[in-house]
């Protein structure tokens, strides 16, 4: 099985159902590719997202109060 | 909704929450649309899921700070993809009394990054005074997906509000792809009467009969009959381009419903356009009704069809396999509506035609034997018109019964 198969089988929680198990490998390439992409962005963007929403405290004020509200 | 037109819609969900064009994902349109919304839920889950743990924090935080400076920190600072992903942790009244002061530009940017499901205590809140403007932005940058995961959470006046709010292509577009569309018919039915014809006559022009003919199906009958006699008072241009766009898009399943809701003047009129007369398209429409289990729907239609375009029909039907001429010859025992006239294609069948019938009865196919004997042994109310059924169908159906070990 190949490991674009399985991350999207982790991610509808079970064994593909027919009409996805259908695909290709191609396809299911182009898609396990996407979603990866999109997850990752997702994750780039929040982390701009808190380092600019940390811009209006202090310099050496940002590493706790980053703690504080983001953990 | 037919599955086909089900699945774009979840097409163009599931390409909006990847950021990336629908075509990228052109390959899932035979997927059927359940597999797809399964796929999209966990998708979601796991881009929404980033940080959101994390994000508690910040929400725990905006509680004890006043409302305008939450704003004026959500707006200046935090921007909008932080708000979205903490919105769910923070409380209703609160995130309310924020968004309230917030412009309607920036509530559609956290909009398009929300995961509602997550924020359905807030939405469903959200007074009109807020849908609107942030309905009308959402609208004019065409973002459809975003906007029909929305208003699937507001009360129906606050869709009302924002469909009245719309242009036609916007609503047409929102509407398709609008999570829980059981609630279309109710919250339509709320628009001005004049809405829904405009709409439809909107659709040939923008190109989107696919869409219009998705929103005639969430109608109930009631509402839908009106609307379907505003598709056949268009131009004899525009019916060709329906029943184009219908033929392309493989989507008879959802233009037979609305042809049965006309009035009968209106369904004449549709009848006798020459785009209905042509071999294709007959041929598409008699197979999709057999094989949806749609001949009920079809039966309006060919009752009106001029005589020789309705002589074309029974050589259709000898075309169709064996489980899709089973399986109308079983919707048509359950109404006479459709007995009568199927046995009056069978009655204007050729030589061949009947034959073909003849020899699925005489063995080929037991089902359709069984079906036929069945009603001829114990469905008192349907012998005048088995009675009516050529005689060599008539006699293979008795013999069938022989076989069966049956006298009829």
């Amino acid at each position: 099985m190949s490991s674009r198969r399985s991350e999207i089988e982790s991610l509808i929680g079970g064994q593909l159902p027919p009409g996805l198990d259908a695909l290709s490998d191609a396809d299911l390439d182009t898609l396990a590719a996407a979603i990866s992409d999109a997850s990752r962005h997702q994750e780039s963007a929040l982390a701009s997202a808190i380092d600019n929403g940390l811009n209006i405290v202090p310099r050496v004020l940002r590493g706790t109060v980053r703690k504080a509200l983001f953990g | 909704m037919s599955q086909r037109l089900e699945s774009s819609a979840e097409v163009l969900k599931l390409a909006r929450l990847l950021d990336i064009e629908p075509s990228t994902l052109g390959f899932l349109e035979s997927v059927p649309p359940t597999e797809l919304r399964a796929l999209r839920e966990g998708v979601t889950d796991l881009i929404f899921d980033a940080g959101a743990k994390s994000l508690k924090r910040v929400a725990a935080g905006a509680k004890l700070l006043p409302s305008p400076l939450v704003a004026t920190i959500a707006l200046k600072s935090f921007g909008a993809l932080l708000c979205a992903r903490a919105a769910g942790a923070v409380d209703p009244d609160k995130a309310l009394d924020v968004a309230k002061r917030l412009p309607a530009g920036f509530l559609a940017d956290v909009t398009i990054q929300l995961d509602p499901r997550r924020v359905a205590a807030i939405i469903s809140r959200v007074p009109e005074a807020l849908v609107v403007p942030v309905a009308t932005e959402l609208g004019k940058r065409e973002e459809h997906v975003t906007m029909g995961r929305f208003l699937a959470y507001v009360p129906d006046q606050a869709v009302v509000a924002a469909m009245t709010a719309l242009s036609d292509e916007a609503m047409l577009r929102t509407a398709f792809v609008l999570e829980h569309k059981d609630r279309l018919d109710h919250a339509l039915g709320l628009l001005p009467p004049a809405r829904l014809p405009g709409i439809i006559e909107s659709a040939s022009a923008l190109g989107l009969w696919p869409e219009a003919l998705d929103l005639l199906e969430h109608l109930s009958d009631v509402r839908r009959g009106p609307v379907a006699d505003v598709v056949a008072d268009q131009s004899p241009e525009v019916i060709e381009g329906l029943v184009a766009a219908v033929s392309d898009a493989g989507i008879w399943e959802n233009l037979l419903p609305v042809v049965r809701v006309m009035s009968e003047t209106h369904r004449l009129q549709l009848a006798a356009h020459p785009a209905f007369h042509e071999e294709q398209i007959l041929r598409e429409i008699v197979t999709t009704a057999a094989r949806s289990g749609l001949w009920i729907d079809l039966v309006p239609l060919l009752r009106v069809l001029p005589d020789e375009v309705f002589a074309q029909v029974p050589a259709l039907v000898v075309e169709l396999s064996n489980e899709a001429l089973t399986s109308i010859v079983a919707e048509a025992l359950e109404s006479v509506e459709i007995l009568a006239p199927f046995i009056d294609i069978l009655s204007r069948m050729d030589e061949q035609g009947v034959q073909r019938v003849v020899d699925l009865i005489d063995g080929e196919h037991e089902e359709l034997a069984r079906l036929l004997v069945d009603a001829l042994a114990n469905r008192p109310e349907l012998q005048d018109l088995l009675a009516q059924v050529p005689p060599h169908i008539h006699a293979a159906i008795e013999t069938a019964a022989g076989r069966f070990g049956l006298r009829l």
